[in-house]
């Protein structure tokens, strides 16, 4: 992923994992980013707060940006720039229409609709980059560390 | 790991399990409509479950909606730390009954 001459990436990379974009993918893709922030020494709660933002945008990359289950892949780099670990995500669907991605009201108690408040929640900076056409789109998560 | 539902003292117990993410949540969801359909109280047993998805809470908020149409008690019990996180983050924590142990929603009936 860092070969993409279009896109900037900061901070020294510690891990780079790809799963296809498929739902039963989606444990051991967790389970991977816990054992490299673990060892990168995050705490409990913030290996928690990260694995659900990464998981809720994967979640997103599956049922939107590629319409459903498909072994297309899901690219994921973990890297480290000073206290802040950053995670950049990329798909290889068409580019995103970043105004339709909105967290929703949470007074209105309903199913569904709270993956992209939980990212923001946890995730102190996110960012939705769509690419040129053909490149995809790569969701940038930064979390700082104590 | 599979989630399970059993009876006791007239209340439904739903024991979920394990990781409540995209691919289980829709086994979860069936699970609890099926017990809310049958009008008798659910509890839900929290304290197996490692990690809850937005899938997940999805199922739990759409159970706890139809059992309030019907007039029936939906409630969650020993809620594991990862699931209250979760939870807290919805802002959930104070829309769901919430028991702290499974012995104490059993004897609320729910």
């Amino acid at each position: 992923m860092s070969s993409l001459t279009s896109f900037h990436f900061r901070g020294a990379e510690l891990a780079r994992l790809e799963i296809p974009a498929r739902a039963a993918r989606l444990r051991e893709f967790r389970d991977a980013i816990k054992k490299h922030l673990k060892k990168a020494g995050c705490g409990e709660q913030e290996i928690h707060d990260v694995v659900l933002a990464v998981d809720e945008a994967c979640q997103n990359i599956i049922r939107h940006a590629y319409g459903g289950e498909t072994d297309q892949p899901i690219v994921l780099e973990i890297r480290r720039d000073g206290p802040k670990f950053i995670l950049y995500l990329r798909d290889f669907a068409d580019p995103v229409e970043i105004d339709k991605i909105k967290s929703r009201d949470l007074s209105d108690v309903k199913p569904g609709g709270l993956g992209v408040h939980f990212i923001h929640e946890v995730m102190d900076q996110v960012t939705i980059t769509p690419l040129d056409k053909g490149e995809g789109n790569v969701i940038t998560l930064v979390k700082n560390v104590q | 790991m599979k989630h399970s539902v059993r009876q006791e003292q007239g209340v439904s117990i739903v024991e979920l399990r394990g990781d409540v993410d995209l691919e289980s949540s829709p086994d979860a969801r069936k699970l609890l409509l099926d017990c809310v359909q049958r009008k008798m109280p659910v509890v839900v047993d929290l304290s197996g479950v490692s990690y809850i998805d937005s899938s997940g809470i999805a199922s739990l908020v759409e159970s706890f909606q139809l059992a309030r149409t019907k007039g029936s008690e939906f409630s969650l019990a020993a809620v594991s730390e990862s699931a209250m996180r979760v939870l807290k983050l919805a802002r959930l924590d104070t829309v769901f009954k919430i028991h702290p142990t499974l012995k104490d929603g059993l004897s609320h009936g729910g």
